[in-house]
């Protein structure tokens, strides 16, 4: 039993399935990959596992516990969080308060021993955020904006925490750094599911891989698996001009 | 009119056909429902703006061919073919073209305050073109000619009321599914910019979708005209029916829409026909049921809708740069402000006259009732066109518990009862989107005032007096306390504004979908602050009944919270003093009409012009005045603040500065997991569990 366990997950829209059949377990100390081409079902699946999107077959478990009927807030108050590939922050606020609302929720819910200032002046120190914290967020760079939406995730204190392309539009000293930080969190105890089209951020931080294509798992295994894998070379990292930075 | 006791004397064949006659009635009223409804559906999924000025619009299309074709003794294809395929057209196209279109970059609130702005506008325009003094009759289509169906009949009228609507429900299909501009009108909703990407030209399909809406209501205001008479408000309100139905197909399925459409018009009907007279008990309580129930049906529906509509997906939507957004408040400016508001109301009672203390009192109660939409709607975006009949609930609080001489308990159940109701009132609503909330309340009001309102039980005799404690006997010191009132409860806004809760809120606002994925339950987070806001109005009314002395029903009337919304964005709903504000504005109306009563037809017409205006400053004048004064003191002090100042905004489009780095420009070593550590700290367990 891993901390993350999703199985036969399928999803439809209209006629088109997004999803079909996926299982996939993210381990508590470790970071899994997920990575496909664009329309692969990534985000679809981000929205199954924290309860936005309804799935029409198939379950997702936290620590063994069936969250079937599991509101969006109920899976985050179980531990776990996200970001967007299409930022939701919290644009009429500051980044420092989009922190805050994050700390705060959760304090709210579980009484928690840390102050939630302290919580928040540690994300943001950690994640470089100073130079920016008391900008709105929708004045954010794309950049900035990421780490934001990363720090927000973070002071929820979350065991399962989900990335969606969290390093496009980082520059390479950024995603250096920010590799960095993961393999921390990794350390520390996290489980965390990394989609990403930053192949070699990837390749060199994730423990397992997933790839997805056309809603469908086509692959798993370790980086040098998946490298040498033909399906995955066929269908995505294939032509390399192809590959989204 | 009919009852069950009746029909059942009139025997057998009779009651068929009585049967018979209602659900003919039922299937033509549910005709004009569903062709009203249409309108409404087209233009949400074609423009993504829920058009409250629907009903207002169908109105005056109805009075337009009342003009043509029994004024000016056109003939009447040739009236009905001006209405709708050239007057209500441009008025859509007008619509988009001069409202719409600067509503770009501002938030769903401001979007559905500006149609609620557009709808107060035409009502209160309608009786200025066409004088409510003259008597106006349209005559039903083929001079009410009919045939006999056994031993019912069916007009004309009747019957082209149900091939309309069937040729609509055919018409619409096709076009939006058939037809070019029909399927980019469906894609425009979905995204602007891909639209133009694929060659399509999304301003033209926002036109033709406001020019097709405004069409198809003002073909439901002439069909039903006959019937329901040239009467503004009656008019406009058939928009409640066809929300009833419009709500069945969530606001943008069309078969579902219809099939809403014909349940409402034969349970209207058969209410008619069938519904029991009034219990004698209840009559003996000043209690009528029977009639003020019938009238509420589609409210009544409204609400059952609300309640078994399934739970809508939450969707991530992205971050977008908003027009929106004020300074938050500080507390030296908040204390200070409101310190001086106290002393200069205490000092401005010294100089008006008797009758001006009234008026200028009415207006801080106002302010007071606006407060009650800056948590719920400034901070939380959520919309109430409910805040009156809160207040409503307040005064008759006020006066029943209160009694003659004023008990204050009764201001404390007054804000403690309106916060319950308004729980009652929202909870269908809450798991809903935000539009679904502004229906329920908008059907609450409706409710209240037909039904409850309406009872002598409540009201007595139309009026209920409320007293007064001894000490706020004397109106300018009550002008005084009222004041004191409002900074209270600003302080308390102010407050919350500044801590978790308010971020909450704003968060809420900003993006739902994010803050259930940080873990807030967000129908608990909508709940709270509906009560809170509630109960500020509840408060509200029972200031209202002591400034006044006495309570009525048409001072809570549903029409009535319509203004309070308007003039409280107006001033600024995201700030306590934009509450002020507004209140200040909406109370000198009657002053100032008064005193020049060649303005009076103008100032009715005020708030709707405010209301539709805003797309132009959304964040409300107070913001406007606060910005002005302080660039004024930093110019003054020499100070030349560059870009971090928020409150004051560009167009969305222009470019921002931006701060160069991201402050990663270090390496990552062992402190930083000791930060790590200190920012997630996990649970025992899954350290514990260690590596695999
Ligand atoms: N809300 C939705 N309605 C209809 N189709 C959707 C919706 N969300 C995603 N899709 C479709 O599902 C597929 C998977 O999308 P997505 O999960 O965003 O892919 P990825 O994140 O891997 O790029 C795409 O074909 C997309 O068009
Ligand atoms: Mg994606």
């Amino acid at each position: 039993m891993a901390l993350l366990d999703v199985t036969g997950v399928s999803v439809k829209f209209g006629g088109n399935m997004a999803l079909t059949d996926v299982s996939l377990a993210v381990e508590s100390h470790t970071i899994t990959g997920l990575i496909g081409p664009n329309g692969a079902g990534k985000t679809t699946l981000f929205n199954v596992i924290t309860g936005l999107q309804d799935p029409l077959r198939g379950k997702v478990a936290m620590n063994g516990i069936n969250l079937d009927g599991f509101a969006p807030h109920d899976r985050s108050q179980r531990g776990m969080a996200r970001t967007f590939q299409r930022i939701e922050l919290f644009g009429s606020l500051t980044a420092r308060e989009n922190l805050q609302v994050g700390a705060e929720i959760k304090r709210a819910w579980d009484g928690g021993e840390v102050r939630a200032g302290d919580r928040v002046d540690s994300a943001i120190e950690l994640i470089g955020m100073a130079p920016f914290a008391d900008l709105r967020a929708d004045r954010l760079t794309t950049g900035q904006a990421r780490l934001v939406e990363l720090g927000r995730a973070l002071v929820t204190r979350p065991k399962v925490l989900l990335l969606d392309e969290p390093a496009s539009g980082l520059d390479a000293d950024e995603t250096e750094y920010f590799a960095k930080i993961l393999r921390g969190l990794a350390k520390v105890g996290m489980a965390v599911l990394l989609v990403e089209h930053d192949i070699p951020l990837v390749m060199k931080t994730c423990h397992t891989i997933y790839v997805l294509d056309f809603g469908k798992v086509i692959a798993v295994g370790s980086p040098a698996e998946i490298r040498q894998n033909q399906l995955v070379i066929d269908a995505y990292l294939g032509a390399p001009a192809e590959v989204e930075a | 009119m009919h009852s069950v006791a009746l029909l059942a004397q009139a025997g057998g064949n009779d009651l068929f056909s009585n049967f018979l006659a209602f659900t003919i009635l039922g299937i033509v009223s549910a005709a004009i429902y569903a062709i009203a409804a249409s309108g409404l559906v087209v233009t949400y999924t074609t423009s993504g703006i829920f058009n409250f000025a629907h009903g207002a619009i169908g109105m005056m299309g109805a009075f337009t061919y009342w003009q043509l074709a029994v004024k000016w003794k056109w003939p009447t294809l040739l009236a009905i073919a001006v209405v709708l395929l050239v007057i209500a057209p441009a008025f859509g196209w007008l619509i988009d073209r001069v409202i719409m279109r600067g509503l770009e970059g501002t938030s769903e609130v401001t979007k559905i305050v500006v149609t609620i702005g557009l709808t107060f506008g035409l009502i209160a325009l309608a009786p200025v073109i066409w004088s409510p003094r003259e008597n106006r009759k349209v005559q039903p289509l083929f001079a009410g000619n009919k045939f006999e169906l056994g031993s019912v009949s069916i007009t004309y009228h009747q019957i082209v009321i149900i091939v309309v609507a069937l040729a609509v429900a055919v018409g619409l299909r096709l076009l939006l599914y058939k037809t070019r501009p029909g399927v980019s009108m469906r894609a425009v909703v979905d995204s602007r910019s891909l639209v133009q990407l694929n060659g399509g030209r999304p301003n033209r399909s926002s036109a033709l979708s406001w020019a097709l809406g405004c069409s198809l209501a003002a073909l439901a205001g002439i069909l039903i005209a006959d019937r329901l008479g040239l009467e503004v408000l009656s008019l406009t309100f058939l928009v409640i029916n066809a929300y009833a139905a419009a709500i069945v197909g969530r606001l943008v399925s069309l078969p579902l829409t219809y099939l809403g459409a014909l349940i409402l018009g034969l349970v209207e009907n058969y209410a008619v026909g069938y519904l029991p007279t009034n219990p004698q008990f209840l009559t003996d309580r000043d209690i009528d049921l029977t009639t003020t129930l019938r009238i509420a049906i589609p409210v009544i529906m409204l609400f059952i809708v609300l309640l078994i509509l399934p739970h809508a997906p939450l969707r991530a939507h992205g971050l977008q740069r908003s027009r929106e957004g004020v300074e938050k408040p500080t507390w030296a400016w908040a204390l200070v402000g409101f310190g001086a508001f106290i002393v200069a109301t205490a000092t401005v009672t010294l100089f008006l006259s008797d009758k001006n203390v009234v008026s200028w009192s009415k207006a801080l109660v106002f302010a007071l009732i606006m407060l009650s939409l800056v948590p719920l709607t400034g901070f939380g975006g959520q919309i109430s066109l409910a805040q009156m009949t809160f207040a409503g609930i307040g005064a008759v609080t006020m006066a029943k518990v209160g009694g003659e001489s004023g008990n204050l308990l009764g201001i404390v159940l007054a804000i403690l009862i309106a916060a319950a109701v308004g729980a009652l009132v929202a909870l269908p609503a809450l798991r809903l989107r935000g539009i679904y909330l502004a229906l329920a309340t908008l059907a609450f009001a409706f409710f209240m005032d037909k039904v409850v309102f309406s009872q002598k039980a409540v009201f007595e005799n139309g009026s209920l007096s409320v007293g007064r404690p001894p000490f706020l006997e004397n109106d300018r010191v009550f002008m005084v306390f009222i004041a004191v009132v409002f900074s209270v409860v600003g302080i308390v806004v102010v407050w919350l504004r500044l801590g978790p809760f308010g971020r909450r809120l704003q968060a809420m606002k900003d993006s739902p979908a994010a803050c259930a994925t940080l873990g807030l339950n967000l129908t608990v987070t909508k709940l709270q602050v509906f009560m809170l806001s509630a109960g500020i109005a509840g408060l509200g009314g029972a200031m209202f009944g002591m400034l006044q002395k006495t309570a009525t029903p048409t001072n809570f009337e549903a029409l009535s919270s319509l203004p309070i919304l308007l003039m409280a964005v107006a001033g600024g709903v995201s700030m306590v003093s934009g509450a002020l504000l507004g209140g200040l504005l909406y109370g000198s109306f009657p002053v100032i009409s008064e005193a020049i009563p060649a303005l009076s037809s103008l100032l009715l017409v005020a708030p709707g012009l405010i209301g539709i205006s805003l797309g132009r400053n959304p964040n409300g004048a107070a913001n406007e005045i606060g910005t002005t004064v302080r660039q004024a003191i930093d110019k003054r002090r020499g100070r030349i603040e560059h870009d971090k100042e928020p409150s004051k905004f560009r167009a969305p489009m222009e470019p921002h500065l931006e701060v160069e780095t991201l402050g990663i420009d270090r390496g990552f070593g062992p402190e930083d997991l000791a930060l790590i550590d200190e920012v997630v700290r996990l649970d025992e367990e899954v350290v514990a569990s260690g590596p695999p």
